[in-house]
């Protein structure tokens, strides 16, 4: 008989499982943005000899895709595979 | 890819091996870039405080030392060291001479630190002290300063952000210690 999960335990299911399709997507996408992000601002900062903005828009962009590759929101699970039906 | 946990984890370890090539570029562009060197005038105005100490209450008596004080003035131009990747300067002026061994001594010392406005470093590299007391006083173990030829030299150690240490010399200039104590 299945026990009823909790509120956290069902929330990190819930965000955990994600299509193929858009793992495939994502697995290229946080590295695309970080590395633009990090040449721009490297250039940026190289002009105005700054170093901090550099790190802190590095840092700021990893936070950005945090956000929105690692937990499984509604929009990357919407290519579901289609499975055989039971028989 | 496959867990939340995977994902953050190359997500994070993905950042912070872009910021160490970042900060190895930050020093390879800083200092592999410079051409000029930076440099120090030294002028010495005055050998005040010139004596020898005897001291009764150390060692019975045996232990005595040459001792002396200097006013002088510098003037330094450390725009080139000045980059992003600079966070202290440390400054000091060291004296060598060759009495019965070669001895050095550090008289002076100052720290400079870069302020983080680029529109701030003019005012802050070019140095200018005017007539100033030295910090240490000049002591000689084997009281042989009289009439010794002396060599202040000034060196600079360069603090980076991301990179080694390393200190180099600026300047050299000779000097003769007067005849007689005062």
């Amino acid at each position: 008989m299945k026990r009823k999960d909790t509120l956290w335990k069902s929330a990190y299911i819930y965000f955990n499982e994600m299509d193929y399709e858009s793992q495939k997507f994502a697995r290229i996408a946080y590295k695309v943005i970080i590395i633009l992000v990090s040449i721009i601002s490297f250039i940026i900062s190289l002009f105005l000899q700054r170093f901090q903005i550099c790190v802190y828009s590095v840092i700021g962009s990893s936070i950005f895709s945090i956000l929105l590759f690692a937990p499984a929101w509604p929009w990357w699970k919407r290519k579901q595979p289609k499975w055989q039906p039971v028989k | 890819m496959y867990s939340l946990t995977a994902r953050f984890n190359q997500i994070v370890f993905f950042t912070s091996c872009t910021l160490a090539t970042l900060s190895l570029l930050n020093q390879l562009t800083a200092w592999y870039l410079m051409n000029e060197q930076p440099s120090a005038n030294l002028t010495i105005h005055s050998t005040e405080k010139f004596h020898f100490i005897k001291a009764n209450h150390y060692n019975g008596g045996k232990t005595n030392w040459d001792q002396a004080s200097f006013r002088f003035s510098l003037e330094a131009d450390l725009k080139p060291v000045f980059t992003w990747n600079l966070k202290q300067l440390f400054l000091f002026i060291n004296v060598r001479y060759n009495a019965p061994q070669t001895s050095e001594c550090v008289i002076y010392d100052k720290i400079i630190s870069r302020p983080d406005d680029p529109s701030e470093w003019e005012k802050a590299s070019n140095l200018a002290l005017k007539n100033q007391r030295i910090e240490y006083p000049l002591k000689d173990s084997y009281a042989s300063l009289k009439n010794q030829t002396v060599t202040f030299e000034v060196w600079i150690e360069v603090m980076p952000y991301v990179g080694f240490i390393t200190k180099q010399r600026i300047g050299e200039f000779p000097y003769k210690m007067p005849e007689v104590y005062s």
